[in-house]
């Protein structure tokens, strides 16, 4: 996988809060939305996936991404991009490029559906009124 | 979601909800945080948002208040309002005491329709009563006749209800709070990033308001616009400027958030529409 996206997930990772200490789904949460246990599947390392070997390949495996992220109300807009501009690249006549960008927006989209799950509950600990001003 | 679900999870929070906290729990616990990060903020004045924090801004945009920038939308709004439909209709006869001082009244849970029903929604649903089409929701002419009724309002305590013989509207409640406080897009924000633990603290140029009173005066002039807008239109930008994909205005789930957001200013003094840089 690229440095970007590795680089990109490092940086997603960190900064989350700290994992919270995974309590019971309480009563107090909302309930779960409709699709989103489609999420639960996801990688927890999508970067290292291995490259798509080809550009058809690459963009059909975005797209799923991305229709996995929106099921669970969590699509990151640079995923949306990076597909875009595969097909930029794709037009342009550079396929290993555009190959590249398509995985790339399968990894953001990855790591979209990583956020959804982990928010599921993290979200508590943003609540506030619990911390000290 | 089906309709089973709201009933069965309203009903496990009001049986278990009470060691837990509930609504009133949750904007009391806001209130007394921002209390105590501002404590030279009187309650009232939250409702100005980022003016309440800084004194420089507060006192540019004291000045535009001379001739405020939404006044326009203003009498716009109100010719529109007052234009009746092709069926010899109008907008006041949709409305409680013809639409006039009525916005603390929303967002209300509608248990006919089962979901949140916001003043933008409900302009829109006297059009379609009337075989009128339905306005865009993010500027326009919707927001114009929002800024009328938001004037109409001023000075009106916003008191959103969440019934307890209603399950769903308890469910609204806690599906727009967690939308609130969870991370989303690729920046990691949630809304109480930059409006909680950040609120006071400068973003590039601004200062970043408090969760409380963010609801109490839309729609709003933004510079940043060159016009007026609806609070939907705010929720959109801020979801897509930390790269999230966002939901469509009037979305159940932006409805329910700002169900969420407006039941945390109960008691503040409506003061729409405003001006924002």
């Amino acid at each position: 996988m690229t440095r970007s996206a590795a680089v990109l997930a490092a940086i997603f990772l960190l900064s989350a809060c700290g994992e919270p200490d995974a309590p019971e789904l309480s009563a107090n949460a909302a309930p779960a939305q409709s699709g989103d246990s489609a999420c639960s599947a996801v990688d927890a390392d999508p970067a290292a996936a291995p490259a798509s070997e080809s550009y058809d390949d690459a963009v059909a495996a975005a797209n799923e991404a991305i229709d996995r992220a929106a099921s669970a109300g969590h699509v990151w807009t640079t995923s949306e991009r990076l597909l875009a501009a595969a097909e930029e690249s794709e037009d342009g006549g550079d396929t290993a490029e555009a190959t590249r960008l398509a995985d790339e927006a399968r990894v953001h989209a990855d790591l979209a559906c990583l956020q959804a799950e982990r928010e599921k509950t993290a979200w508590r600990d943003n609540i506030i009124g619990q911390e000290s001003p | 979601m089906t309709r089973i679900a709201p009933a069965l999870f309203a009903a496990a929070v009001l049986t278990t909800g009470t060691a837990l906290g509930g609504p009133e729990e949750d904007r009391q616990a806001m209130v007394d945080f921002y209390s105590k990060r501002f404590p030279d903020v009187e309650f009232q004045d939250f409702a100005n948002g980022l003016y309440a924090l800084d004194e420089e801004a507060r006192a540019q945009w004291q000045e535009m208040e001379d001739f405020p920038p939404y006044e326009i939308a203003i009498e716009e709004g109100e010719e529109y309002f007052n234009t009746p439909f092709a069926n010899g209709s109008s907008y006041a006869e949709c409305f409680e005491n013809e639409g006039i001082g009525v916005r603390q009244n929303y967002p209300y849970y509608d248990a006919e329709r089962e979901e949140v029903v916001t003043l933008e929604l409900a302009i829109n649903l006297c059009r379609e009563a009337n075989d009128e089409e339905p306005l865009p929701y993010l500027e326009g002419e919707l927001a114009a006749i929002s800024a009328y009724m938001s004037f109409t309002s001023r000075g009106n305590t916003v008191g959103v209800d969440i019934p307890d013989d209603q399950p769903g509207a308890l469910a609204a409640y806690e599906s727009g709070k967690q939308f609130y406080y969870s991370r989303r897009g690729q920046l990691n924000f949630a809304c109480s990033s930059c409006h909680g633990q950040s609120s006071g603290m400068l973003l590039r140029a601004d200062r970043l308001s408090t969760a409380l009173g963010q609801a109490t005066h839309w729609p709003v002039y933004r510079f940043k616009w060159g016009d007026i807008g609806t609070l939907h239109k705010r929720f959109r930008e801020c979801n897509d400027q930390v790269f999230a994909r966002p939901f469509d205005a009037q979305s159940e789930e932006f409805r329910n958030l700002e169900y969420f957001l407006t039941y945390m200013s109960n008691g503040l003094e409506l003061n729409g529409p405003a001006s924002r840089r």
